[in-house]
């Protein structure tokens, strides 16, 4: 489709510069590790949303990929180098990959209820592992006091230089994704979410396309985990619990992952700031959390930038019939 | 190997399979007639429990027994007519993100209400004492739980093969557009099977209170096992479920032989092997939305 | 050699038995048209045929090959397409991008996660060839969902055409579709014909037996009769079948098209 690429239309630049100017905001920009996690969760909702939004496919279990990467990256600064964390993140995004190979593999034939369901237990055996395997994984208690160290000679221990850190690879990983959601295979996807059936008539393999895709999801969800593990150098073993994967639906739901590319990021954005705040001060706050997933369910569930979306198909529609009714009756029988 | 040990193991594996089995059926029903996953099936399991402690604290052990199930029954009446209806036919995932949510908000009532200590529920005076054969101890508690739980899945058996309604509900699990097309009449089905798997979770809660410890999270560790048997037992397959359920129990409860730190893991290895070889489970006559192809 | 051949074909869905044991070869010219009352087991035998199901026992061989156990996108490769009953297309797509997802394809774009898709001039080349085809130039940035019935079932049928088959199986093309659109529909697979083999499972006999070269009358899974219009038409059995099979309707109804 040939859209022209305006600033509204893509809001890539926006996106940018929020994100650059970021910690030299008033008021919020001091809390830099909260913008940290933002493009954190962004990273890691715009991949999840390569399976979800992209390929319809209802996974409830990719925070143990996340979950995944952030012990890889805890585990070789422990045990391989402390000095640089180059190595760590690599292997973050490799095994966040291998996992999602080997288990997409398992899966790629399942759909629906199914999905979901078996997304779910192997989640839950990583959590398992997780919170059992005290020598390796520390177990309930975790694994703390991590060092940052550098990034290829580059320091970023301080707060703000890893707030940029974050930034490229946030950056990257965007361009990247976009990229994949704008080529043929970013089409076979949305396409196989429509209509399986019709996508293997075509000749697509929409089980070996499912399994790739996420496997790339996992790589990505991978590295977000691992910058995670870098930002509050640390792993805890409830990151992979089945429930905590319900943030990152979550936030790709809210923002409008369903409809919209940049909904997750919309999603992450909302989400984080409003767990961070109410996290904060109130004790109960997962009732409303709780809550907020009744009533984006029921009211919206093609989550905020979903509802622009509908607007603009509503236009769509319009003028078509327009042109349609000026056409004449040609191609406009109707069966009822 | 200590054969009084097997032997205890073993009949730890029955008891935890019995009650696994029932809430699996429970979230099974709902599954197949609904085509909804219902995370919050765990959550009025937790409320069957709390319900059962305060019920008894307060008035009689059997009266307890009683009203307990039944106030969660009402729940789930409500939480289907309020919330669950709506989703019905929808994304697979809606359901299961509504049920999710709303387990998650109630969890934190329950925090609010009953405080976050766990409670514990003392054993009746008729049911103390042990079950003793030669060197072989055993609680006869615990077997008389499990005898109640057995009870209550061989009466479902019963109700799902010999009663009009429970054919009705089969015929629903295999294709929901029959039921309109004979005449019946699917909402109500759907809102009676939901109200049904509650009071089975209820009646689970009302087991489990005595034999685990009572939190707000109880219910999210037995929501896992029970989605897994119901998912290995087969979809429409109430036998199916009842051999899953003592399968799976058996072998988490013996695999502490083996992999002691890790017998958690058991049921989600089961689940995803036989899925692998046997997509409709062991005993499945439905594949529901599950594959691409044949 | 025969372009598509059955051998002892049977499925069985538990106890019912939908197709049964049907031995069936399709050469290479004209249109073959599979008739039969309701239930007669047609679109199972299409499903079976296109790989959809699984045989419960029997093989399906196409140009010699045995494809029993292919998945559909292996036997769409072997120049193999069908359509479907409930016209199947992506409605969130526009015409156009409908049309391009079996260009990909073919032109081998399947698995390519970097080519930006507004500047694959060969695929939209390609594509515009089959919109000019359609004769919906003009609605090409219209997404699918807004188009008439017999429209989405025309671009169904074109969607088949973008893998380039050699045999293309039609699963009640007009099912649905009202009397002039129907024309419409038969017109464009009539000149279809001429290019491919077509293999029609169709409901309407008027039309059936106006465009087949031959006929095929599945009847309780097994075929009943087979040979061309004429024979069809004057076989006893056929006759009986369709008396019972169309209680309702009846036989005349059933012969003059308004089965439905």
């Amino acid at each position: 489709m040939k859209t022209k690429n305006n600033i509204l239309q893509d809001p890539y630049l926006y996106i940018f510069i929020i994100f650059l100017v970021y910690p030299f905001l008033p008021y919020i920009g001091k809390y830099r590790s909260v913008g940290t996690e933002l493009l954190i969760w962004s990273i890691f909702a715009l991949s999840f949303n390569l399976v979800l939004g992209y390929s319809g496919l209802p996974s409830f279990g990719h925070g143990a990929f996340f979950g995944v990467g952030t012990y890889a990256v805890a585990l070789t600064l422990l045990h391989l180098t402390s000095k640089d964390v180059t190595i760590s993140l690599i292997l973050a995004a490799f095994f966040g990959g291998l996992f999602t190979f080997f288990y997409g593999f398992i899966i790629k034939k399942k759909r629906g209820i199914y999905f979901s369901l078996l997304t779910v237990a192997f989640s839950q055996i990583l959590y398992v592992i997780g919170f059992r395997w005290d020598e390796v994984t520390g177990g309930e208690t975790g694994i703390t006091g991590l060092q940052r160290g550098g990034f290829l000679g580059i320091q970023i221990n301080n707060p703000i230089t890893y707030y940029y850190f974050v930034f490229v690879l946030f950056v990257i990983t965007l361009l990247v994704i976009r990229k994949i959601s704008n080529s043929p295979v970013g089409k076979v996807l949305l396409a196989l979410k429509q209509d399986e059936k019709r996508a293997q008539y075509l000749g697509f393999n929409t089980e070996r396309q499912v399994w790739f895709i996420f496997t790339i999801s996992g790589i990505f969800a991978g590295l977000a985990g691992g910058l995670h593990g870098l930002l509050h150098l640390s792993a805890f073993s409830d990151t992979l619990h089945w429930t905590k994967s319900g943030d990152v639906v979550m936030a790709t739901l809210l923002g409008g992952g369903l409809a919209n590319f940049y909904g997750p990021i919309v999603g992450a954005i909302i989400f984080i700031s409003a767990r961070e705040i109410l996290s904060s001060f109130w004790d109960n706050w997962l009732l409303l959390y709780g809550l907020a997933f009744v009533v984006i369910i029921l009211f919206i569930p093609t989550g905020l930038l979903g509802i622009v979306e509908r607007i603009r198909e509503k236009k769509h529609f319009e003028q078509f019939n327009n042109n349609r009714n000026n056409i004449g009756s040609k191609n406009t029988q109707e069966i009822t | 190997m200590n054969t009084t040990l097997c032997l205890a193991l073993l009949f730890n594996g029955i008891v935890l399979g019995l009650i696994w089995s029932v809430i699996a059926i429970g979230f099974s029903l709902v599954l197949g007639v609904g085509q909804t996953i219902n995370f919050a099936h765990g959550l009025l399991f937790t409320f069957g429990a709390y319900f059962f402690f305060s019920i008894s604290r307060n008035t009689s052990f059997w009266i307890a027994v009683i009203a307990a199930p039944i106030l969660v029954a009402i729940m789930s009446l409500f939480l289907e007519v309020v919330l669950v209806r709506r989703v019905y036919g929808q994304d697979p995932l809606f359901g299961l993100l509504i049920t999710f949510g709303f387990a998650i908000a109630m969890e934190e009532v329950i925090r609010m209400v009953w405080g976050k200590a766990a409670y514990s529920v003392s054993t009746p005076i008729f049911a103390r004492g042990q079950l003793i054969l030669g060197n072989f101890v055993y609680s006869r508690f615990r077997i008389l739980l499990a005898l109640f739980a057995l009870t209550i899945l061989l009466l479902v058996l019963w109700f799902m093969s010999k009663t009009s309604f429970g054919a009705i509900v089969k015929a629903g699990m295999f294709n929901s557009e029959m039921i309109s097309a004979l005449g019946h009449n699917l909402p109500l089905l759907r809102t009676l099977v939901f109200v049904m798997g509650g009071l089975l979770a209820g009646l689970a809660g009302v087991i489990g209170a005595p034999l685990w410890s009572i939190k707000s999270g109880m219910g999210t560790d037995v929501l896992m096992p029970g989605f897994i048997i119901a998912l290995i037992g087969g979809l429409g397959s109430i036998k199916g479920t009842i051999i899953g359920g003592l399968l799976v129990g058996i072998t988490t409860s013996l695999a502490v032989l083996v992999i002691p730190r890790f017998t958690d893991i058991i049921p989600y290895v089961m689940l995803i092997a036989v899925l692998f070889y046997k997509p409709k489970g062991l005993y499945g006559e439905v594949t529901i939305l599950g594959e691409v192809r044949e | 050699m025969d372009l598509l051949r059955t051998e002892n074909l049977t499925k069985k869905f538990g106890e019912l038995i939908a197709v049964n044991d049907v031995n069936i070869s399709i050469q290479e010219e004209g249109i073959l048209s599979i008739i039969g009352p309701n239930g007669a087991g047609k679109t199972t035998f299409f499903n079976l045929l296109t790989g959809y199901l699984k045989p419960t026992s029997g093989k399906v061989f196409l140009k010699g090959e045995d494809i029993t156990n292919l998945a559909p996108y292996d036997i769409v490769h072997k120049k193999l397409s069908r359509s479907f009953q409930i016209a199947s297309y992506f409605p969130e797509f526009t015409i156009f991008e409908n049309i391009q997802m079996g260009v990909f394809n073919r032109l081998g774009y399947s698995y390519n996660y970097f080519a930006n898709i507004n500047k694959l001039k060969d695929v939209h080349k390609e594509t515009e060839k089959y919109m000019k085809m359609l004769d919906l130039t003009e609605q090409k940035e219209m997404k699918a969902k807004f188009l008439s019935h017999g429209d989405k079932k025309i671009l169904d049928i074109a969607m088949c055409l973008t893998v380039e088959p050699e045999i293309l199986l039609l699963d009640e093309p007009t099912s649905g579709v009202s009397g002039t659109e129907s024309t419409k529909v038969f017109n464009f697979i009539k000149n279809l014909s001429k290019k491919m083999k077509i293999v029609i499972v169709e409901h309407d006999m008027d039309i059936v037996f106006s465009i087949s070269d031959r006929v095929v009358v599945l009847a309780q899974g097994s075929i009943l009769a087979d040979g061309t219009v004429e024979e069809v038409r004057k076989n006893e059995d056929v006759q009986k079948a369709y008396l019972g099979g169309f209680t309702e309707g009846g036989y005349e109804d059933a012969i003059s098209g308004k089965s439905k």
